[in-house]
C-alpha cells in the first residue's frame, strides 16, 4: 500500500531531510549575521562630493591642522563643516581660476551654501559630542581613519553601537595626549623616552596615566549619555 | 529711502547681519518637504531645525544604507556661532499693556524656548503659562501670513498703494474722520509713535479697548485719591494678607513677583510666617493659598469687608469714617452669618496686631467703591509706605475701556468715522453685548486691521495686515513696576509682516528712525549702555515715579450685598485668557489648575447649588458626562456644561471668557474658507454688558449631556473611591499646622507612614559622583501650571486633542494632582506636582523586557525611546503613573505641509517620540549633559545651580529646586534634609530622588476650622 | 440530546463497584475505525451543510480579525481602549484567557497518561488539538499588543551590533520562553500521537491526493511492532517532558502580574491559583466543544457519559480551588493591613467594576457547585450550559485582575476608568474565529479520537470481561 504511493527513494529523502533543514537554517543565519552587519553595510561608504576637495592634499601633503576648518570640534557637539568663507581665505589668492573651485566661488557670490554629502552619519537618536571626546585625547583618526590619505572621504569604521561600546568599556588603548588628537600618524611608541624600548607594559601605563590625568570614565550603561 | 519707511524697517535683517536671516526669508525651508517626523522612529527635531541655521537637509535616498543626508554650511559663519549650540537673547512680551521680560533660547537662529528674564524684577527669571506657551504661538501655522483685502490674499505693495493715496486725503483734513482702535500697550515707544501719529493727524481719534481690564482698580484709585495711581504690593514684608475676590497670585500683572515674595514670607517659623485670608466667589489661586478661605458671592464680598471694618472699629477702635457698625449690616446674610462673623473678627484682630505688616487687596471684579475703601484701610492700618506703595499710573488719563468702546461706536453711528484703523484686539468677538460693534464696523468705509492672526475682526475689515511677532521685531514694554524692558528681534519675520512701528510709520506716511534707534531714544541710553540694555533686556531708567498720593475723605460705605437672583460672575479664562490664546494647543490641553479640565469652558456651580437645581453628580463610568445649564442674563442666554466645583460660592455661577472662537484657527475653531473646525467651548461674551464682571441672571438645567475632558478623575466619585481618596490624601500630601510643626524634629514627616524594614530583591545600586535630585515645596506650590507647559515646551511633548484626553492619553510629563480636603462647601485645596520620581529602585526598570529603561550612573531613570518596543509593562508597574505612552502617532499634523513651520519650534536636543513608544521625565537630561560636558571639558566640577530643569526654571514661587544630592552643600541636599522633607510612597522601597516639603498651614488660633493634624486621618475628603 | 448509550448509563443500577465501559455498544476495532475515520471521510462523500455553514462563519470572522489587525498595525494600539492608568487592556486579558484554555490538552494527554487514567483516551486527541489552537490564539495577542510590533524580535536573545541583550529580569521575557516551549512540546506531542492514526487514514483513503498527504504526514508508519515499540517510548518521554510544563506555563504567566508591585497583582497566591484556573477553564472548553461534536458525529459510545462525568468532577474540584483563592485574596488583603491592598479588593467588589467581579464569582464559584448533583452531571444540556458559564467567568477573572487593579492604584490623582472600544470586541471575537476555523478543519481532516489508543482500551476491556466472566 505504502509503496505504490511513495517510490522507494523517498525513504532516502526522508532520512536526509533533517540534515538539509539543519544546514539550511545554519546557512540563512550566517548570511543574515554577516550580510547585515554594520561592517558590511556602512564601512566604505564614500559618496561623491560637489567639490573635488582632497583631504589627502590639504590635511596630508599641506599638513593643515584639522581644526583650521573643523574649528568647532573642541567647543561643540559638531565638528562643523567649514563655511565657504574658510575656503576663500586661501582661494581668493591662490588657484582663483581653477574650474574645480567654481562651486565654491559660486557659493561665495550667491550666498547659497555648498551641498556637501554627509559621510559619517549617526542615527539622529544618538547624540554624539565631538568636544567631549577630542578634549579627552581621543584622536580624530580613531573614528575617521587616515583622512590625510583620502582624496574622497570614506567611512572606515562601522560606527555601530557595539563599536562605540568597545571603546567605552576599555578606553586606555585609544587615548593619546590631547596635543596629539589631530595627529594622524601618532603612535604610543612616540611617547617613549629616547633610547628605551617600548613594551606592552609601557603601553598599559601610558593609557592608565592618560585616563587618570583627566579622570576619564566613559558611560557604559548610562543610556542617557547618548540617547535622550 | 527716506520716502519709503518700509525699506528702513526691512533693513532690520541686514542690521542684525547674520546671513541665515537672509536664508530664512529667502528659502521656504528646503528639504523639509520630504520629512515625516511622525513616521520616523526617534528622529530628532535637529534635522528639521538645522536646515535653517547651518546644517543638514534630507536628500532623496541615494545610498544602500538609510536616506543620505546633505550638510549645508553657512557661506560665512558669525563670530560666536557654534552650529548646534544654544544662544540666549533677552526679549520682552506684552499682555494687556503689561510687559514681562523673557530670555529666548535660540538654536542656529531659531528661538525654541522662552524663559523668564532674571533682570526683570517682576519675572525674576520665572514665567507664567502664557509666556511658556508663546513659542507655540510664534510658530503657529495659522498665524496670518499675508495681507488680506476683503478676505482675499494680497500683498503689502497693494495696501501701500491704497494707503499712500488714502493718507493724502486724510492729511488734508488733518485726519478728520480717522479713528484708531488699539489694544492697550505699555510700551513707551508705542505711545511715542501714537503721539507722533496724532501730531500729524490732529483730528484723528484714538480709542483703547480690552474686554477684561482692571478699570475698577483705576476708578477706585480715582475715588480714593482723586487721580489714578498704581498700587505696588510688597508681600515679602507682609505677615497678614487679606484678598477680597482677589487675584494677587492669579491674574495680577505682578503675580510672578507676588508668588515669589509670599513664598519667602511663608517660611514656617513661629515669629514671621505669613497668614492669608481669602474671601471670594470662585476658587482662585488666592483661595488655594489661603489659610482661611470664605466662599461667598462676589456681590456679598463688600458686606464682608464692611463687617471686618466694623470689628476693627468695635474691638480695636480703628474706625474709618463712613463705616457701618455691625448692627446696621444686612441680617441673615451669607456675609454676616455666624461663620463669617467669626472669621471677620479674627481678620480684624490679625490686622490690628500687625499694623504696617498687612496687605488688603481687592480683585478687578470688585467695584470701584471697594477698591477705594481698601486704599483707605491700608492707610488706616499703616501699611502704606511699607507693604503697600504707590507709583504713577500710565493709563491714568484714558477713559475706561467700556467707555472708550461706547464712544467709538457712538462716533461711528454719528457718521464721524470713515477710516478705522484697528491695532490687534478682536472687538468683533469680545465687544460688550450692549454695544453693537459689528454693526458699527460695517458702517465704516475704510477699515484696516493689524494683527498676528486674521481673526473675527479681520474678517469684517476691508484690510487685514499681518503683524510681526515680538520675537521678529524690535520692541519694548513696561513691567508693572515701571521697569523698561527691551526686546531685540531673534529671527526675521517667518512671513512678511509689519511690527507696530513699521505700521505706524505707514499710517503717518512720514519717515521714522530705525526701530532700535527709536527705542534707544525713548529709553535715553546710547552706545555701550544701549548695548548692555539690549543684552540685559532691561533699560536702566524706570518709567514710573514713586508717589505718595493724599487720600480724600472717605465717602460712606454701606454695602447691601447681592440680591436674591442667581449671581453670574465673568472672568478671563486661566488658559486662553480673553480668547487670544484660543489657538494654542498647549494651553487648550492644559488641565485647569483647579478643575483639571481641558478643551472646554464650563458653568462652575457649588455642590449645594447643584442640589438646588436638581443636577445629579456624575460618578464612575460617566464621571465626564456633564449636565447642561442654560444661563440667562438680561434676555441673552448661553448653554454650558456644568462643573460642580467644591468651594464655589452658593448661588454664584462662574463663567470664563475666551471660548467659542470662530476665526481662531485649526485648534480654537475656524469657520472661514478651508476646513471648518468647530469652536472650542462656548462664547459667553454675548451675556456680558460693558464693563460688567458680576451680573444677576437666571439659570435653567437643560436636557442632554456633554462630555468633558478632565485629566484627573472627577473629585466626586463612588463612596468606595471617596473613602480611598480620603484615606490617602493626607499620606501623599502631608501637612501640619504651624503650632504642631517642630522645626527641630528631623524626618518627622518621613515617619508619617510606618513600615517594616525595607529590603530589596536585587542588589541595590550604589552611586559615586553626582546624584541628581529634585525638591518640591508643597507649601509654596499653588498649582499654577507654569512647570507643566515649560516641560512641554522643553521636551517636545505632543498634544493629543479632546477625545484622546477623555481616553486618558494626555502626554504631560509633569502633572499637578489636585486634592480637596474637608467640607465640600468650603474645602481646603492641595496641589502636588508629580513628575518622574527617578526612583533608585525603579520598578519600571525591572520589568522592561528589552531594557529600554535603565539606571544611569548619576541615578537617572533613563528612558531610551529608540529601544522601546511598547509593552507598557513599565507604566503598569510605576506607582506614580508618570509614564506616558504614544498610543497613536501624535505628530500626524506635521504631514500637512502647511504645518511644517511648526517643526522649527521643537527642541533639537530632545528625541521626538514616534507612536508605540513610552516616554517620561528624565530631569531634562539634555540640560544635564550639556552642562556636564562643558564642565568636564573645562576640567572643573559642575557648580550647584548651573543645571536647572525646565520646571524649576519656570516656577513662579520657586518651589522646585534641582541639584546634586551627593554634594552636601547643594541647595537640593539641604532641602532633602529639611525637617519638612519626605518622599512619596517611600514604604515601597523605591528610594525616590524627588522629595517634597510638607505644607505648613498657619490658621488663626481663634478659628476652629484648623487643618487636621494627624496625617492618616486628615482630609476626610468631602462627601 | 442524550443518546441510547447515555441512557444506558443513566438508567444503570446504582452500584459503585461497577463502572460503565469506556467503549460501549460492543464496538470492534473495525467499527471504531469506521466511526472515527467516518467523521472525516463522511465529509468527502457527502459534505455536510452544517460544517460548511460553520466553517464559512468561522472563516469570515477570521478574515475580519485579519482586517482589524491590519488596521491596528497601521494606526497603532490606540485603536483599543487601553489608556493611562490601564495600560494593559483586553489584549492581555484575552492572552491569559486563551493560555488558560490551552492547559487541559497537555494535562489530559501527559499527566493522566502517566497516571494511567484510561478514560483520557476518549478525549485526549480532541483536547490536545484544542490546546494547540488555543495557544495559537494566545500567541497572537502579546505580539499585536506591543507598540512597535516590527521590533518584537528584540525580546529574543539574538546577538546584535548594539551588543544589547534583553532584560532577563523581566517576567515578560520569561513568558516568551514559557509559552513558546509549551507550544512546541504540545505540538510535537499531538503530532506524535497522530502518526498511527494518520497511517490508518492513509490506508483507508480512496483518493490519491489524500493517500499522498496522509502518507507524507504519517512518515511511513507501517504499524510494525518495531514502530510501535519506538512510538510508545517516544510518547512516554514526551509525556514526561510535557508534565512539568502544564504547571510551569501558567505559573510564569501569573508572574507577569505577581512580580509587579501593583496592589491586586503583587500576590504569592497567583501561581497555584492561575494553574487551577487554567485547568478549570481548559476542561470547561473541552466540554463546550465535545458535547455537540459527539452527538453530531454519533460518538456517544466512545466519548461516553462517564467521560463527561469525570470531567465535570474535575471542573467541580478546580472551580472550588479557584473559589478558595478568591476568598484567600480577600482575607490576605485584610490581614496584611496594607491599606492599598485592602482598597483594591473593596474596590473590586463594590467599586465601579462591581459587575465584572460578581459576574466572575457567580460563573466561576457558584455555577460549578451544581456538579455536586449526579442528576445535573448527567444532564448533558445543563453540563454544556455550565461549561459555557465557566468560560465566560474565566474571561472576566482576567478582566478583573488586569483592568480593575490598574484602574485605581496608588495615587488617586492618576486614577481612571477603562472603557473598551469596538476594536476590543472585534479582536476578541476574531480570536474565536481563528480558533474555530482551525478546529473545524481539524474535525474535517484529522482523527478527532485517538483510534489506536481506543483500540488499546477496547482490548483491555474485552480482556477484563473475558477474565472475570463479565457482569451483564
Amino acid at each position: 500500500m505504502f509503496g505504490n504511493v511513495f517510490p522507494a527513494w523517498t525513504t532516502k529523502v526522508r532520512d536526509l531531510l533533517p540534515i538539509a533543514l539543519g544546514g539550511g537554517g545554519l546557512y540563512v543565519a550566517t548570511i543574515v549575521t554577516f550580510g547585515f552587519s554594520a561592517e558590511t553595510i556602512n564601512v566604505g561608504f564614500q559618496p561623491d562630493q560637489p567639490v573635488a576637495y582632497s583631504h589627502k592634499l590639504h590635511a596630508g601633503e599641506l599638513g593643515i591642522d584639522c581644526r583650521y576648518c573643523h574649528n568647532t570640534v573642541d567647543r561643540g557637539a559638531k565638528a562643523a563643516i567649514p563655511p565657504t568663507q574658510t575656503c576663500m581665505n586661501c582661494h581668493d589668492k591662490i588657484w582663483t581660476d581653477r574650474a574645480t573651485l567654481e562651486p565654491v566661488r559660486q557659493s561665495m557670490e550667491t550666498g547659497e551654501p555648498i551641498h556637501w554629502n554627509r559621510v559619517h552619519d549617526l542615527p539622529d537618536y544618538a547624540f554624539f559630542n565631538h568636544s567631549a571626546h577630542v578634549t579627552r585625547g581621543v584622536g580624530c583618526v580613531e573614528c575617521h581613519g587616515r583622512v590625510d590619505q583620502m582624496d574622497v572621504v570614506r567611512q572606515v569604521e562601522p560606527l555601530s553601537m557595539g563599536w562605540c561600546l568597545d571603546c567605552h568599556r576599555n578606553p586606555e588603548p585609544r587615548l593619546r595626549p590631547p596635543s596629539e588628537v589631530t595627529n594622524m600618524t601618532w603612535k604610543p611608541e612616540d611617547e617613549k623616552a629616547p633610547g628605551t624600548t617600548w613594551t606592552p607594559e609601557d603601553q598599559k601605563a601610558l593609557g592608565a596615566a592618560l585616563r587618570e590625568a583627566r579622570d576619564i570614565n566613559p558611560p557604559v550603561t548610562a543610556c542617557s549619555a547618548c540617547h535622550r | 529711502m527716506q520716502s519709503n519707511p518700509k525699506k528702513h524697517w526691512r533693513s532690520l535683517a541686514e542690521l542684525d547681519g547674520s546671513p541665515e536671516f537672509k536664508d530664512l526669508v529667502a528659502k521656504e525651508f528646503p528639504g523639509l518637504a520630504d520629512q515625516d517626523i511622525g513616521e520616523m522612529d526617534g528622529v530628532t527635531r535637529r534635522r528639521f531645525l538645522q536646515v535653517m541655521g547651518a546644517s543638514m537637509a534630507l536628500a532623496g535616498a541615494t545610498s544602500c544604507r538609510w536616506e543620505a543626508e546633505e550638510i549645508l554650511p553657512l557661506t560665512s559663519r558669525p563670530e560666536n556661532r557654534v552650529p548646534g549650540k544654544a544662544l540666549h537673547y533677552a526679549s520682552a512680551l506684552q499682555r494687556s499693556g503689561h510687559g514681562v521680560g523673557v530670555t529666548l533660547t535660540s538654536y542656529d537662529g531659531r528661538p525654541i524656548k522662552v524663559e523668564g528674564n532674571p533682570n526683570d524684577p517682576i519675572s525674576g527669571g520665572s514665567t507664567d503659562v502664557f509666556a511658556q506657551a508663546e513659542i507655540l504661538s510664534f510658530y503657529d501655522p495659522d498665524r496670518s501670513r499675508t495681507p488680506l483685502q476683503g478676505g482675499v490674499a494680497t500683498d503689502f505693495a497693494a495696501f501701500d498703494a491704497f494707503w499712500d493715496a488714502h493718507i493724502k486725503g486724510l492729511k488734508g483734513t488733518k485726519g478728520a474722520g480717522m479713528a484708531f482702535l488699539a489694544e492697550p500697550s505699555g510700551s513707551p515707544t508705542d505711545s511715542f509713535l501714537q503721539t507722533q501719529a496724532l501730531k500729524s493727524l490732529k483730528s484723528a481719534r484714538w480709542f483703547e479697548y480690552e474686554p477684561v481690564s482692571r478699570d475698577n482698580e483705576l476708578e477706585g484709585a480715582r475715588l480714593a485719591f482723586g487721580d489714578a495711581y498704581r498700587t505696588q504690593y510688597n508681600l515679602a514684608a507682609a505677615k497678614v494678607v487679606v484678598s477680597f475676590d482677589g487675584d494677587l497670585f492669579t491674574s495680577h500683572p505682578a503675580q510672578l513677583k507676588h508668588n515669589r515674595d509670599w513664598a519667602a514670607a511663608r517660611q514656617p517659623n513661629a515669629e514671621s510666617m505669613g497668614r492669608m485670608y481669602t474671601v471670594e466667589s470662585r476658587f482662585t489661586t488666592d483661595g488655594g493659598m489661603a489659610d482661611h478661605r470664605v466662599p461667598m458671592r462676589s456681590g456679598d464680598v463688600p458686606v464682608f469687608l464692611a463687617l471686618v471694618e466694623a470689628f476693627l472699629a468695635e474691638d480695636h477702635s480703628l474706625a474709618l469714617d463712613g463705616g457701618v457698625d455691625r448692627a446696621d449690616l444686612p441680617k441673615a446674610h451669607a456675609a454676616t452669618d455666624a461663620a463669617a462673623q467669626k472669621v471677620a473678627k479674627a481678620i480684624a484682630k490679625d490686622l490690628a496686631n500687625n499694623s504696617g505688616r498687612s496687605v488688603l487687596a481687592a480683585g478687578p471684579n470688585q467695584s470701584a467703591e471697594v477698591h477705594a475703601r481698601i486704599h483707605h484701610l491700608n492707610a488706616k492700618l499703616g501699611n502704606v509706605g511699607r507693604t503697600v506703595t504707590y507709583t504713577e499710573e500710565p493709563a491714568a488719563k484714558r477713559p475706561t475701556h467700556a467707555q472708550a468702546m461706547r464712544d467709538l461706536v457712538a462716533a461711528i453711528s454719528a457718521g464721524e468715522v470713515n477710516t478705522l484703523v484697528i491695532i490687534e484686539g478682536n472687538a468683533a468677538y469680545d465687544a460688550p453685548a450692549d454695544v453693537d460693534f459689528k454693526a458699527a464696523l460695517a458702517k465704516v468705509e475704510h477699515t484696516v486691521h493689524l494683527s498676528l492672526y486674521a481673526n473675527e475682526t479681520s474678517a469684517l475689515c476691508g484690510w487685514h495686515l499681518p503683524r510681526a511677532h515680538a520675537f521678529e521685531a524690535w520692541g519694548d514694554a513696561m513691567a508693572w513696576d515701571g521697569t523698561h524692558l527691551i526686546g531685540q528681534p531673534t529671527i526675521a519675520p517667518l512671513w512678511g509682516a509689519r511690527s507696530f512701528g513699521e505700521f505706524m510709520a505707514t499710517m503717518i506716511g512720514g519717515n521714522m528712525p530705525a526701530a532700535d534707534k527709536m527705542i534707544a531714544k525713548v529709553a535715553r541710553v546710547t552706545g555701550k549702555d544701549w548695548r548692555k540694555a539690549v543684552h540685559d533686556g532691561v533699560a536702566p531708567k524706570s518709567l514710573l515715579k514713586a508717589k505718595t498720593p493724599a487720600l480724600k475723605a472717605p465717602s460712606s460705605f454701606r454695602p447691601v450685598g447681592a440680591g436674591d437672583a442667581m449671581e453670574i460672575t465673568f472672568s478671563a479664562d486661566t488658559k486662553v485668557l480673553d480668547g487670544r490664546f484660543a489657538n494654542s494647543a498647549w494651553l487648550q490641553e492644559l488641565p485647569d489648575f483647579m478643575t483639571k479640565l481641558t478643551w472646554d469652558n464650563v458653568a462652575m456651580i457649588a455642590p449645594a447649588t447643584a442640589k438646588k437645581l436638581g443636577i445629579e453628580i456624575p460618578v464612575g463610568s460617566t464621571a465626564n458626562e456633564a449636565s447642561l445649564l442654560s444661563v440667562t442674563v438680561d434676555g441673552k442666554s448661553a448653554t454650558l456644561p456644568v462643573y460642580i466645583m467644591p468651594g464655589q460660592a452658593k448661588d454664584s455661577i462662574a463663567l470664563a471668557f475666551g471660548y467659542g472662537r470662530t476665526r481662531a484657527g485649526v485648534i480654537g475653531g475656524w469657520d472661514g474658507e478651508g476646513d471648518q473646525v468647530d469652536p472650542v467651548g462656548v462664547d459667553v461674551y454675548p451675556l456680558r454688558k460693558a464693563g460688567v464682571f458680576v451680573a444677576a441672571g437666571s439659570v435653567k438645567p437643560t436636557p442632554g449631556k456633554y462630555p468633558l475632558a478632565m485629566t484627573q478623575e472627577h473629585h466626586l466619585m463612588d463612596p468606595i473611591g471617596m473613602a480611598g481618596v480620603a484615606e490617602r490624601t493626607g499620606v501623599l500630601l502631608r501637612e501640619e499646622n504651624l503650632e504642631e510643626f517642630d522645626p527641630k524634629a528631623n524626618d518627622h514627616f518621613r515617619h508619617a507612614v510606618h513600615h517594616p524594614k525595607l529590603e530589596s530583591l536585587w542588589e541595590e545600586k550604589s552611586y559615586e559622583g553626582n546624584a541628581w535630585g529634585l525638591s518640591i515645596d508643597l507649601g509654596a506650590c499653588n498649582g499654577c501650571n507654569a512647570c507643566v507647559v515649560a516641560c512641554q515646551a522643553e521636551n517636545n511633548i505632543p498634544t493629543v486633542g479632546k477625545t484622546q484626553v477623555i481616553h486618558g492619553r494626555e502626554m504631560h510629563w509633569m502633572r499637578i494632582d489636585r486634592y480637596f480636603a474637608g467640607d465640600m462647601d468650603a474645602p481646603e485645596m492641595g496641589a502636588q506636582p508629580v513628575n518622574c520620581q527617578q526612583c533608585e529602585m525603579a520598578p519600571c526598570e525591572q520589568v522592561c523586557p528589552v531594557a529600554a529603561t535603565t539606571h544611569s550612573d548619576d541615578g537617572l531613570n533613563d528612558m531610551v525611546y529608540n529601544r522601546c518596543v511598547g509593552t507598557r509593562y513599565c507604566a503598569n508597574n510605576c506607582p506614580f503613573k508618570v509614564r506616558r505612552f504614544n498610543y497613536l502617532n501624535f505628530h500626524k499634523e506635521f504631514k500637512d505641509p502647511h504645518n511644517e513651520v511648526a517643526k522649527l519650534g521643537f527642541n533639537p536636543e530632545v528625541t521626538v517620540r514616534s507612536r508605540g513608544v513610552m516616554e517620561k521625565c528624565t530631569y531634562c537630561v539634555q540640560r544635564i549633559n550639556e552642562k556636564k560636558i562643558e564642565a568636564k571639558n573645562a576640567g572643573r566640577p559642575i557648580a550647584d545651580g548651573s543645571i536647572v530643569t525646565a520646571c524649576a526654571q519656570a516656577c513662579p514661587p520657586q518651589a522646585i529646586v534641582f541639584g546634586d544630592k551627593a554634594d552636601p552643600t547643594s541647595a537640593v541636599s539641604k532641602l532633602h534634609n529639611n525637617p519638612r522633607a519626605y518622599e512619596m510612597l517611600a514604604e515601597l522601597n523605591l528610594k525616590p530622588r524627588n522629595s517634597f516639603l510638607a505644607k505648613i498651614r498657619n490658621p488663626h488660633p481663634d478659628l476652629a476650622m484648623a487643618a487636621p493634624t494627624d496625617e492618616t486621618t486628615s482630609h476626610e475628603g468631602g462627601h | 440530546m442524550s443518546s441510547q448509550y447515555d441512557l444506558q448509563i443513566i438508567q444503570a443500577p446504582e452500584d459503585p463497584t461497577v463502572r460503565p465501559d469506556l467503549v460501549m455498544g460492543g464496538a470492534t476495532f473495525a467499527s471504531i475505525d469506521d466511526a472515527v475515520a467516518g467523521v472525516a471521510e463522511g465529509f468527502l462523500e457527502k459534505p455536510s451543510l452544517v460544517w460548511y455553514a460553520m466553517f464559512g462563519g468561522a472563516l469570515s470572522i477570521l478574515a475580519m480579525l485579519g482586517a482589524v489587525v491590519a488596521y491596528l498595525l497601521w494606526t497603532g494600539v490606540g485603536v483599543w481602549g487601553n489608556q493611562s492608568p490601564v495600560f494593559w487592556g483586553w489584549p492581555i486579558v484575552n492572552f491569559v484567557f486563551w493560555v488558560g484554555i490551552a492547559h487541559a490538552g497537555t494535562l489530559i494527554s501527559a499527566i493522566l497518561f502517566l497516571l494511567k487514567q484510561d478514560w483520557r483516551t476518549g478525549i485526549n486527541r480532541f483536547a490536545e488539538a484544542m490546546t494547540i489552537f488555543a495557544v495559537a490564539c494566545a500567541g497572537l495577542f502579546p505580539a499585536i499588543h506591543v507598540g512597535r510590533i516590527w521590533l518584537v524580535y528584540w525580546l529574543f536573545p539574538i546577538p546584535n551590533q548594539m551588543s544589547m541583550w534583553p532584560n532577563f529580569r523581566s517576567p515578560l521575557l520569561w513568558d516568551v520562553f514559557a509559552v513558546s516551549t509549551y507550544a512546541t512540546i504540545s505540538l510535537l506531542f499531538w503530532y506524535m500521537g497522530l502518526i498511527p492514526d494518520l497511517a490508518t487514514f492513509r490506508d483507508r483513503s480512496t483518493s490519491k491526493l489524500r493517500k499522498v498527504l496522509y502518507g507524507l504526514f504519517s512518515i511511513g508508519w507501517t504499524g510494525s511492532s518495531r514502530h510501535w515499540h519506538r512510538y510508545e517510548k517516544a510518547y512516554l518521554i514526551l509525556a514526561g517532558l510535557a508534565t512539568p510544563l502544564v504547571l510551569s506555563v501558567h505559573t510564569v504567566v501569573s508572574f507577569d502580574f505577581a512580580v509587579a508591585q501593583l496592589p491586586g497583582w503583587h500576590s504569592t497566591i497567583f501561581p497555584p491559583y492561575f494553574v487551577a484556573g487554567a485547568i478549570f477553564s481548559g476542561f470547561a472548553m473541552v466540554l463546550t466543544l465535545m458535547i455537540p461534536v459527539r452527538s453530531i458525529f454519533g460518538l456517544q459510545h466512545i466519548v461516553t457519559l462517564r467521560h463527561l462525568d469525570v470531567m465535570t468532577k474535575i471542573i467541580l474540584a478546580t472551580g472550588s480551588m479557584v473559589g478558595y483563592a478568591y476568598a484567600m485574596e480577600f482575607f490576605i488583603a485584610w490581614y496584611s493591613g496594607n491599606p492599598y491592598e485592602r482598597f483594591v479588593f473593596e474596590n473590586r467588589a463594590f467599586g465601579p467594576y462591581w459587575w465584572a467581579y460578581w459576574t466572575m464569582v457567580s460563573c466561576n464559584v457558584i455555577s460549578p457547585q451544581l456538579f455536586w448533583f449526579k442528576k445535573i452531571r448527567q444532564n448533558i444540556v445543563l453540563v454544556w450550559v455550565i461549561s459555557i458559564f465557566v468560560n465566560i467567568g474565566m474571561w472576566f477573572e482576567r478582566f478583573v485582575i488586569t483592568c480593575t487593579s490598574l484602574s485605581r492604584d496608588f495615587l488617586p490623582g492618576s486614577w481612571g476608568y477603562f472603557k473598551p472600544t469596538a476594536f476590543d470586541f472585534l479582536t476578541l471575537l476574531g480570536s474565536f474565529g481563528l480558533f474555530f476555523t482551525l478546529f473545524l478543519l481539524f474535525i474535517r481532516f484529522l482523527p478527532i479520537i485517538a483510534i489506536s489508543e481506543i483500540k488499546g482500551i477496547l482490548q483491555k476491556q474485552n480482556h477484563n470481561k473475558a477474565s472475570q466472566g463479565g457482569h451483564h
